[in-house]
């Protein structure tokens, strides 16, 4: 059974120059226990599809239909979603300003704890301890008693990492949780990304594709607000079917460090067409003008593209 | 172009101060005019303070530090004011870098005002150039913070950081919060601004490949101290220190997913001829001696 | 109730009282002061509420005290917050023998009792609504100043602070430009609050009889209701009157403040940030 459900999910924001349409009919399924990552452009709309599910985004339009575990989530009321919200669903944010400045870290960490049924406070602090030791915090005891902004920014991340992981939650959310750590530090996150998530479902956005590659059973590929391929991690990383995931990886410095040509689209000005066209290094007349569906590719099942010539081989 | 001898921070925390951090501990090293230095280090090591007591953000415990021949720690505060716009850094985190209440347009109009004798019109257009730059649109500009992407709020902060037209610029983590196309881009862009402006960086990052492309030399950094300087290619071919062998050696690790990479690569270049376009970025995969030529070649 | 309606719904009852302090001498039947019917007269078509013990009409007196209990509590509050957000962001933000010195004069104020403070004040000084509100804020003020103070002492170490610094801009455009729009909010929930505080104190001054006697305020109402057998006698239209007006202004600012309070939850909103 799928934990998440997301159907035809669009969130828009209207603002002075226009609609801003930052997710698109986006159709998304995460199995019980599957880690999803999900990488993209900048701006494409994964932190807005993050936020969309634990609906914690202000000023937006959101239209469609997100299943968790069979309820409804968008026709829940608030309380509902409060509960909901830090028990069962957690989130690691990508801002650190998602830490309160004027608490201290392991309160804030054990505050999250008892919010689950951890009674005992001086438990929960303990608990917090741990749980910033296990993302490798050095003198946990002495920093949970720190204010955020005593923290580097390495520091910060894994306190938010701990954070989010501290409720023993079903289904993890987490926005760029690796950024700004050492490669070390950052090793050993991921080994407990994927410790903690061997019975947890994870939703993994990041822009990291080695952490997602060594992470993630599955990866979507998001532009511009819709997913533009989705696929087993191995497929996607070494057949990498749309021109955009190709052009992503093309510009890893291991890969030749070469940029995508063009800029951005726009998410008022949608392009016509493949959304990509203005940018595809090899587009075809149909491209500007009929919008591809995402469909699975012959040669590989399961893998699934949205591109009119996934099958030119 | 900087010179730093000495230079210490400790922070005092706990109840009557009595724990100490020596974030930044008796630090000496200097950067020529247009140098780049790389500064790794592992999470939490100083070197995030250390950029800012370069510019002086926050006050050293000790120390001494020689901007372009000016001792910038005895200037009055006045004086240090003016000397500010030349020096700037790119924050580590671009969503605690801009003022949650202003919008991207006075974020980076705000240096261009302080600057003083510009027209509206003239600052007006100075923004939207920068916008483009780093590749913003004027869609961007009424928005505020949290009304943007976190790449997106880094672009801003770069349009904000040149704005000041700085002569030495600190960038911490500049590329982090970037997908790995833009990451590119931006790269491009301060490798340009550094052969055609001839700004001095200093280059701090986690991201070791990226380092080794963009600096001319590293200072390695564990524990307040630095414990290693050394060209680029010195430092990555004969590490010395022990912490940089172990950084050097944890950098290579990514080798999972270069090799997942690598077979794709091969596959579809052997598979499909792909068609040529104009301005299409060079397909040849690039050796590293001439990484650097090929970046600045760059796609456009 | 949602944060949204709470915070409508404080707006609406707050704004019809506002309405009302500022209209009372045209809507008011009768001046307050007037002595214009028989005392102690029950409610009727000429006077809505009745007479109290000397003949005034009760409805234009409870009319009239709108003002006096809103100036107070409104002025109070905006002084109170004006002296803590300014000395606690200077305190803040240059740190060092400045902030140890307020920071000191804040502790030894803040152990003594304010209101049992403030009585003795108001009896020293003439007690004028000017004067009640005046030594309100100060004395208030210094409660905030810590509020104030931990959240300026987080936004100077904010890197947009270091950025704003960073590009030589001055100190007093850092404090105006950068921290203060950012202790705006928690700063208008403060100011919610502490109106909502000081109207009850005033009330309470007038109730002891340290009002200003120059002005008509529910305090000096209930307590005349009270101490001169509106009480005893059951004569609801005149004890019962200024108690619901004191109340309802009192749940409209809980519920104004209510609904403001999510602007500044860092959790609640901050958590929203991209
Ligand atoms: N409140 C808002 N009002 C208007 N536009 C918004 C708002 N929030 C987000 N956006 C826009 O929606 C788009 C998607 O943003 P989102 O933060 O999801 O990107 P992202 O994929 O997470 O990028 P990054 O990797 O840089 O964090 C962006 O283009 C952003 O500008
Ligand atoms: N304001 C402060 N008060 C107390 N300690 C601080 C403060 N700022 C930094 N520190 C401490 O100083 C040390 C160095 O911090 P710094 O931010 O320079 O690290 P960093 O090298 O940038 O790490 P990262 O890679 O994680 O960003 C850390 O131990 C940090 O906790
Ligand atoms: S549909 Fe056409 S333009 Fe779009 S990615 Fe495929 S080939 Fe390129
Ligand atoms: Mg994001
Ligand atoms: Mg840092």
């Amino acid at each position: 059974m799928s934990i998440l459900a997301i159907n035809d999910l669009k969130v828009q924001f209207p603002t002075p120059e226009g609609l801003v349409k930052a997710v698109n009919s986006v159709d998304l399924e995460l199995e019980e226990g599957e880690r999803l990552g999900m990488i993209g452009e900048t701006g494409s709309g994964k932190t807005v599809l993050g936020l969309a599910v634990v609906r914690l985004l202000s000023g937006a339009e959101v239209e469609g239909n997100i299943e968790y575990r069979g309820k409804k989530l968008l026709l829940l009321d608030e309380a509902e979603m409060r509960k909901l919200r830090g028990r069962e669903i957690s989130v690691i944010f990508q801002s650190p300003n998602s830490l309160n400045p004027v608490l201290k870290v392991g309160d804030q960490i054990a505050e999250s704890i008892r919010l689950v049924g951890c009674s005992n406070r001086q438990d929960a602090k303990k608990k917090a301890v741990q749980a910033m030791e296990a993302v490798g915090m050095p003198d946990a005891e002495l920093w949970a008693d720190r204010y955020p902004h005593q923290f580097s920014g390495g520091m910060k991340e894994r306190a938010m990492i701990a954070l989010g992981l501290a409720c023993d939650p079903r289904l993890i959310i987490a926005d760029e949780p690796t950024k700004g750590l050492d490669a070390n530090i950052k090793a050993q996150v991921v080994e407990l990304i994927r410790d903690v998530t061997t019975d947890k479902s994870l939703l993994f956005i990041t822009h990291d594709l080695s952490a997602a590659a060594q992470i993630c059973d599955r990866i979507a590929v998001m532009y511009c607000g819709e997913i533009v391929e989705v696929g087993r991690t191995e497929e996607i990383f070494a057949n990498p079917l749309h021109p955009y995931t190709e052009g992503l990886f093309r510009s890893l410095p291991i890969m030749g460090m070469k940029a995508i040509r063009g800029a951005s689209p726009s998410l008022i000005d949608i392009p016509s067409g493949c959304r990509f066209h203005p940018r595809c290094d090899r587009p075809c007349e149909n491209c500007a003008k009929a919008h591809p569906p995402l469909v699975e590719a012959e040669s590989s099942p399961g893998h699934l593209m949205r591109c009119f010539q996934h099958d030119r081989g | 172009m900087i010179e730093v001898e000495g230079l210490t921070r400790h922070f005092f925390s706990g109840r009557l101060g009595k724990e100490r951090v020596e974030a930044v501990d008796e630090v000496s090293f200097n950067i020529k005019r247009g140098e780049t230095l790389g500064l790794v280090g592992g999470s939490g090591c100083g070197k995030t303070t250390l950029g800012r007591l370069l510019l002086r953000l926050i006050e050293p415990t000790s120390g001494r530090i020689i901007f372009d021949g000016v001792d910038i720690l005895h200037l009055k505060r006045r004086e240090m004011r003016r000397l500010r716009p030349r020096m700037q850094m790119i924050f580590q985190d671009p969503d605690t870098s801009l003022n949650p209440r202003m919008a991207s347009l006075e974020s980076i109009s705000e240096p261009l005002k302080l600057k003083g004798g510009l027209t509206r019109a003239e600052i007006e257009d100075e923004v939207s150039r920068l916008m483009e730059k780093v590749g913003l649109s004027p869609e961007h500009l009424g928005r505020r913070p949290h009304q943007l992407s976190g790449g997106q709020n880094q672009r801003v902060v770069l349009a904000r950081v040149l704005a000041s037209n700085p002569e030495f610029i600190v960038a911490d983590e500049p590329l982090s919060a970037l997908d790995v196309s833009v990451q590119a881009q931006i790269f491009g862009l301060l490798s340009e601004m550094k052969r055609d402006r001839n700004i001095t960086f200093l280059f701090i990052s986690h991201d070791l490949n990226i380092v080794r492309l963009m600096s001319d030399r590293v200072a390695v950094m564990d524990r307040g101290k630095i414990v290693e300087v050394g060209p680029t290619e010195e430092i990555f071919r004969h590490p010395l220190h022990p912490r940089t062998r172990e950084l050097v050696s944890s950098a290579s690790m990514d080798g999972q997913l270069t090799l997942m990479l690598k077979e794709g690569l091969i596959s579809t270049v052997t598979r499909r001829p792909r068609p040529r376009m104009g301005g299409v970025c060079d397909d040849n995969p690039m050796d590293s001696k001439s990484s650097r030529l090929m970046i600045n070649a760059g796609c456009r | 109730m949602s944060r949204k309606s709470a915070f409508s719904a404080g707006l609406f009852i707050l704004g019809a009282y506002i309405l009302v302090a500022l209209l009372s001498s045209v809507i008011t039947p009768y001046s307050p002061t007037a002595l214009v019917g028989r005392p102690l007269d029950g409610p009727s078509d000429t006077h809505l509420l009745g007479t109290n013990d000397l003949g005034q009409d009760i409805f234009s007196r409870l009319l009239y005290g709108t003002r006096a209990t809103l100036i107070i509590g409104l002025l109070g509050a905006l002084l109170s917050v004006l002296v803590s957000t300014l000395v606690g962001t200077v305190s803040a933000y240059y740190g060092g023998g400045v902030d140890e010195v307020i920071t000191r004069s804040v502790d030894v104020l803040m152990t003594l009792p304010s209101f049992p403070l403030l009585l003795v004040l108001t009896i020293f000084f003439a007690p004028s609504i000017f004067v009640i509100s005046g030594l309100m804020g100060v004395l208030g003020g210094t409660q905030g100043i810590r509020i104030i103070r931990s959240q300026v002492l987080s936004l100077v170490e904010a890197n947009f602070v270091y950025g704003a610094k960073a590009i030589g801009a001055g100190d007093l455009r850092i404090m105006t430009r950068h921290i203060l729009p950012n202790v705006l909010p928690l700063a208008t929930v403060k100011f919610v609050f502490a109106a909502q505080r000081y109207m009850l104190m005033g009330v309470g001054l007038g109730f002891l009889g340290l009002g200003d006697p120059s002005v008509v305020d529910w305090g000096q109402m209930i307590s005349r209701a009270y101490y001169n057998g509106g009480f005893a006698l059951g004569l609801w239209w005149w004890l019962i009157p200024p108690g619901i007006a004191v109340t309802l202004l009192s749940v409209a600012l809980a519920l104004l403040g209510y609904g403001l309070e999510e602007e500044i939850d860092p959790r609640l909103k901050r958590s929203v940030a991209i």
